[in-house]
C-alpha cells in the first residue's frame, strides 16, 4: 500500500501516544533514536505537546547481531536510580522485535535490580494499529497502576474518563464538555483521566471514582478490569446529540443512582432543541445533504447520530483503524485509496473528518461544498482551542453553529 | 560551584568522567553522558528526506514501518511547505517473510502513473536492512520499465549515531542524474546549502556583483531534470562537508574542481574561502572582500568588550561545533563544556584554536539533555547555545541562544548575523530582568524570582548595557 500521506498508525505509535500523555510516566525504548527523536517530534502534528519522559537506549549493529540487551539493562537501572519513577514502561522497538528480544523477560530479570515496577509493552510495531497500543496501555495501566482503595475511601460523585488520548482531534474539548455536562446535572467531578493531561499518581488513585467512563472502544476492556478489580461500575454510551446524551445519562444514573437536575436538564434539552429546529430550517433549502464523516469509530458513529438529529441521516463513515464486525454504511481501514474510492463513489456535500480526506476533497474536482476537520491525522491545523467538542450539549451547539453557517 | 547541590546531583560521576577537549584524540574519546538518553539524535532517514525532498520533480519513496513512514512524511511536508513529492510504502510483517519487491514495482509504477516524476528515489530504512531486503537490486529493472533514473539510499540508524550519513549518501547519490556537459566560462555550482533563498545571500549577491553567475544550489534550489546541467559549472563551491561525497563524484564524472566554503564564522576562515573561489575563478575581489572582513572584525571586537567573560554551554547549532565554539572563544567568552555529534576529520585544527585562547572545556555527546541539566548546576552557565526547553533555562537563569534563521546565511553576513542575534538576546534578557525589578516592591533586592538564581548575582556589568552601548557606536 503506497501513501501520499499518512499511513495508519501503528500500535507501537498508539501506545507511545497513550503513555506519553501522562505527565510523569517514564518510557524507556531499546530501539534506534531516531524513531524516538521522530516520534517526539511528530506528536506535534497531533497537537500535542507530551510532558512525560521517554528515553531511547540506541541500538548497534552489534546489540543486533549478538542480541545484547545490555544497553536495555543500563538504561533501566540508571532511570531507576536518577529520576526513581514508581514505574518505568520498558518498549521493544520493530528492530528489537524481529530479532525476538524479549522485553518481558528482561523485566522480570531486571525486576530485582530496580525500586520501579517495570512494565513491558508488548506493541512492537507488528502487533496492529494504533487501536491495539491504546487497548493496550489503558489495560497495562489498570491492572499495573491503578491502586486499590476501602470503599469508604470512595467518592461517590466522582468519575473517571477512560480512553481519550493525544490521537483524538477534539479530544481536550471533549473532556471538557463532559466536565461541565456532569457538573451542572449531577454535581459530580472528574477525578481522573486516562490519559490526556493526567499523572501517574492520579491514574493510581483512579480506584476512588464511583464511576468510569470509557470514552472509546479500545477502553472497554480496561474498564471491565476495574469493575472486576475495584468495583468500579463503567459506561459505554457516549454523549453525542439530544439522543446520546440521554441514553448518556440514563446509564450513569443506572450504574451510580445519581439524580440529575431536571431543572438545568430540562432547560438545556429545550435550548437544543431550539438549535436543532433552527438548523433544520436552515438546511432545507439546500435539499437533501450527504455527508462524509471521517475518524476513529466513536466519533464517526457518534457525529453520524448527531448530525442524523440534525435531518441529515445520507452519511458513509471512514474509519482510520480496524474495527471487527465494522456497521453498515462504514468503511473501516480507511487508507488513502479508500478515501478517494468513497469520494468518487459517494459524492458528498459535506465532509467532517480529518485533514487528508479534506485535502483530497479540495484536490479533485468533487462535488464537496463544506468541510469542517473533526479528527487525525492533521495536516496543518493548530488545534489549541479546548471549545471545540464533539459530545455533550457544547458539541451539540459546536456542530449546530457550523451548521447554520454554511 | 554549590558543593552541596553537586552532591545530590545524579549525573555527577559521567559528568566527572567525560573528557576535557584536550583529551580528545579519536571519536571514541566523546562520551554518552548517560545510557538512557533523551531525545536521541535524528537518524540517516531525517537526513535523506531532508536533502531529496528539496530536489523538484525527484519522487521519494520511503520504505519502512508505519512510524519512519508517518513521521518521515510530516517532516518533509512540513520542511517543504506541504510541496514535497514524498510518498509511503509500509513494511508489514509478511514483507519479512516474502520480500517487498513486487511492493515496490508496484509502488513505482503508481508514483509514475499518477505524478510522472523525472527521477524516483528509494529509500530503506532500519527494518528493510535488518531483514536484508536488496532493494538496490530492483533499481535497474524499474529503470528499464519506465525509463527514467531511479536512485537508492540506505538510511539504517543502527550503523551509524547521527542523520549525517543520510544527507551525505543522499547528496552524492544525486550525481547518478548528472551528465557531462561543455563548461562555462565563470559559472559555478554550489553543494551543501540547505535553506531557501540562495539568491539573498552574502556569497550568491558577491558572485553576481563579480560576473558570475549561479547555475544551481544544490539540493536547495534544483530539480531533477536541471541536475541534468550542473556540468556546465566550471567550479563546484561546497558550503557544508556532507556535500564532499557529492563534490568528490561530480570531480570524477564530470571534470569539476571544488572549492570549500563552509559555513562559518570565524573572519579569516571566511576570509580564505573567498581568496580560494577568487583564485580558481580569477576573481580580483579581494580589495572588498577584506573591506568586509574588516568590519567583522571590528564588529567582533565591540562585541567581545561586551560578552568578555560570559560562560557558556554548546548544545548544537547548524554549524560545526567546534568551528562555533572557536567563535564564540574569540568573542572573549569562556567554554565550559561542548556537545559534540561525532569527531571529524577538520575538528584537529579547530581544538588547536580554541585551545589556544585558553579554553579547555568538557565534551560529551549531543542530543543527551537529560544530564546536561546536572551540567548546568554544577558549571552555572551565563548563556546556552543550542535548543533546550526554554523554561528550564530561564529557571536557572541561562540565557538561550539558537540560530536556525541566521544560519542560512554565508559568509561575513553570517557572523554578523549571529553576532546581531546574541545582541537582541541579551538586550530582551535585560529588558525582562528591568522589568522583574521593576515590578517588585521597594525590596526588590529580596524579590524572589532573582533571589532563587544564583546568577543574578554574578552579572557584575550589564551586558546587554555593553552591547546596546555597541549597536550605538559599531552595528548600526
Amino acid at each position: 500500500m503506497i501513501y501520499q500521506y499518512y499511513p495508519i498508525a501503528s500500535c507501537r505509535m498508539g501506545a507511545l501516544w497513550t503513555l506519553s500523555d501522562i505527565a510523569d510516566s517514564c518510557i524507556v525504548e531499546f530501539g534506534p533514536a531516531g524513531t524516538t527523536h521522530f516520534s517526539i517530534e511528530g506528536m506535534s502534528n497531533l497537537n500535542a505537546e507530551p510532558p512525560s519522559h521517554g528515553y531511547t537506549t540506541h541500538i548497534s549493529e552489534r546489540d543486533l547481531t549478538f542480541g545484547d540487551t545490555s544497553r536495555l539493562e543500563k538504561a533501566l537501572m540508571e532511570v531507576d536510580q536518577h529520576q526513581n519513577p514508581k514505574y518505568i514502561f520498558v518498549m521493544g522497538s520493530t528492530l528489537s522485535s524481529i530479532i525476538g528480544t524479549d522485553i518481558e523477560s528482561i523485566c522480570m530479570m531486571m525486576e530485582t535490580k530496580v525500586k520501579a515496577k517495570l512494565i513491558p509493552v508488548k506493541s512492537d510495531g507488528f502487533r496492529g494499529d494504533f487501536t491495539y497500543g491504546i487497548e493496550e496501555v489503558l489495560m497495562l495501566l489498570a491492572t499495573h497502576v491503578v491502586r486499590s482503595v476501602d470503599e469508604a475511601e470512595k467518592k461517590p460523585l466522582s468519575y473517571t474518563l477512560v480512553g481519550t488520548t493525544m490521537d483524538v482531534y477534539s479530544g481536550r474539548s471533549d473532556i471538557r464538555a463532559i466536565k461541565e455536562l456532569l457538573y451542572n446535572l449531577y454535581g459530580a467531578t472528574c477525578h481522573t483521566v486516562f490519559t490526556e493531561g493526567s499523572s501517574v499518581d492520579s491514574i493510581s488513585n483512579a480506584a476512588f471514582a464511583a464511576v468510569q467512563i470509557a470514552m472509546r472502544k479500545e477502553a472497554h476492556k480496561a474498564c471491565a478490569l476495574m469493575e472486576k478489580a475495584h468495583e468500579i461500575p463503567y459506561v459505554t454510551a457516549l454523549p453525542y446529540g439530544l439522543g446520546g446524551i440521554e441514553a448518556f445519562c440514563e446509564e450513569i444514573e443506572s450504574k451510580t443512582g445519581w439524580v440529575r437536575n431536571q431543572a438545568y436538564h430540562q432547560t438545556e434539552i429545550s435550548k437544543l432543541k431550539g438549535i436543532v429546529r433552527r438548523v433544520m430550517e436552515h438546511l432545507k433549502d439546500f435539499g437533501p445533504l450527504r455527508v462524509m464523516v471521517s475518524g476513529n469509530i466513536d466519533t464517526v458513529q457518534g457525529v453520524n447520530k448527531l448530525l442524523s438529529e440534525f435531518g441529515i441521516s445520507e452519511s458513509v463513515g471512514l474509519v482510520n483503524h480496524i474495527v471487527k464486525n465494522c456497521p453498515e454504511g462504514i468503511y473501516d481501514q480507511a487508507t488513502e485509496t479508500v478515501k478517494h474510492e468513497v469520494l468518487n463513489k459517494y459524492s458528498p456535500d459535506l465532509i467532517l473528518g480529518d485533514a487528508v480526506l479534506i485535502e483530497f476533497a479540495k484536490c479533485r474536482s468533487t462535488s464537496v461544498r463544506w468541510t469542517h476537520q473533526i479528527s487525525n491525522p492533521n495536516l496543518d491545523q493548530v488545534n489549541i482551542s479546548h471549545q471545540k467538542p464533539l459530545m455533550g450539549i457544547e458539541g451539540m451547539r459546536y456542530i449546530g453553529e457550523w451548521l447554520l453557517n454554511i | 560551584m554549590n558543593e552541596n547541590k553537586a552532591q545530590a546531583l545524579p549525573f555527577k560521576g559521567s559528568i566527572e568522567a567525560a573528557k576535557k577537549l584536550s583529551e580528545i584524540r579519536e571519536d571514541a574519546d566523546i562520551i554518552q553522558l548517560s545510557h538512557a538518553i533523551f531525545p536521541g539524535t535524528h537518524c540517516p532517514l531525517f537526513g535523506a528526506l531532508m536533502v531529496s525532498s528539496y530536489v523538484k520533480d525527484l519522487a521519494v519513496l520511503n520504505i519502512g514501518t508505519e512510524e519512519c513512514t508517518f513521521y518521515g512524511k510530516d517532516f518533509a511536508r512540513l520542511r517543504q511547505k506541504g510541496k514535497d513529492l514524498v510518498f509511503s510504502l509500509v513494511t508489514h510483517k509478511n514483507d519479512i517473510t516474502f520480500g517487498m519487491h513486487e511492493k515496490i514495482k508496484n509502488a513505482v509504477q503508481w508514483i509514475v502513473e499518477m505524478h510522472q516524476p523525472k527521477a524516483i528515489l528509494l529509500i530503506s530504512t532500519c527494518v528493510v536492512e535488518l531483514i536484508g531486503e536488496d532493494v538496490g537490486a530492483v533499481t535497474e529493472t524499474l529503470e528499464s520499465a519506465w525509463g527514467i533514473p531511479i536512485l537508492f539510499v540506505k538510511t539504517e540508524h543502527f550503523k551509524c549515531n547521527s542523520h549525517i550519513p543520510g544527507i551525505s549518501d543522499t547528496m552524492a547519490m544525486l550525481v547518478k542524474l548528472m551528465e557531462k556537459k561543455e563548461k562555462q566560462h565563470h559559472v559555478i555550482n554550489v553543494l551543501g546549502h540547505r535553506f531557501d533563498g540562495f539568491a539573498e545571500n552574502e556569497l550568491a549577491k558577491l558572485l553576481e556583483k563579480y560576473g558570475v553567475s549561479v547555475n544551481m544550489s544544490i539540493p536547495s534550489d534544483c530539480s531533477a531534470t536541471q541536475l541534468r546541467e550542473a556540468g556546465h559549472a566550471s567550479l563546484n563551491i561546497v558550503t557544508d562537508f556532507t556535500a564532499l561525497p557529492l563534490a568528490k563524484a561530480m570531480a570524477e564524472k564530470l571534470d569539476q574542481p571544488y572549492v570549500l566554503f563552509e559555513k562559518q564564522l570565524m573572519p579569516e576562515r571566511i576570509l580564505q574561502g573567498y581568496a580560494a573561489i577568487g583564485k580558481y575563478l580569477d576573481l580580483d575581489w579581494m580589495d572588498e572582500v577584506e573591506q568586509m572582513y574588516n568590519h567583522a572584525v571590528q564588529t567582533m571586537a565591540f562585541a567581545r568588550k561586551a560578552l568578555e567573560g560570559q560562560r557558556f554551554i554548546y548544545g548544537n547549532t547548524p554549524m560545526k561545533a567546534l568551528e562555533c565554539a572557536h567563535f564564540f572563544c574569540e568573542l572573549g567568552m569562556k567554554a565550559l563544556w561542548v556537545q559534540m555529534r561525532e569527531l571529524y576529520a577538520d575538528d584537529t585544527g579547530f581544538i588547536a584554536d580554541i585551545l589556544a585562547t585558553g579554553n579547555d572545556p568538557k565534551v560529551s555527546r549531543i542530543a543527551n539533555i537529560i544530564p546536561m541539566r546536572d551540567v548546568y548546576d554544577l558549571y552555572q552557565p551565563d548563556v546556552y547555545i543550542g535548543h533546550e526547553s526554554p523554561m528550564i533555562l530561564i529557571r536557572k537563569n541561562i540565557k538561550q541562544l539558537t540560530f536556525d534563521q541566521e544560519a542560512s546565511a554565508l559568509g561575513f553576513q553570517l557572523t554578523l548575523g549571529v553576532i546581531e542575534k546574541i545582541k537582541q538576546v541579551y538586550q530582551a534578557d535585560s529588558s525582562a530582568r528591568m522589568h522583574a525589578m521593576g515590578s517588585a516592591n521597594p525590596h526588590s533586592q529580596s524579590h524572589p524570582h532573582l533571589q532563587s538564581h544564583p546568577h543574578a548575582a554574578r552579572h557584575p556589568k550589564d551586558v546587554a548595557g555593553h552591547l546596546h552601548g555597541v549597536s550605538k557606536g559599531g552595528f548600526a
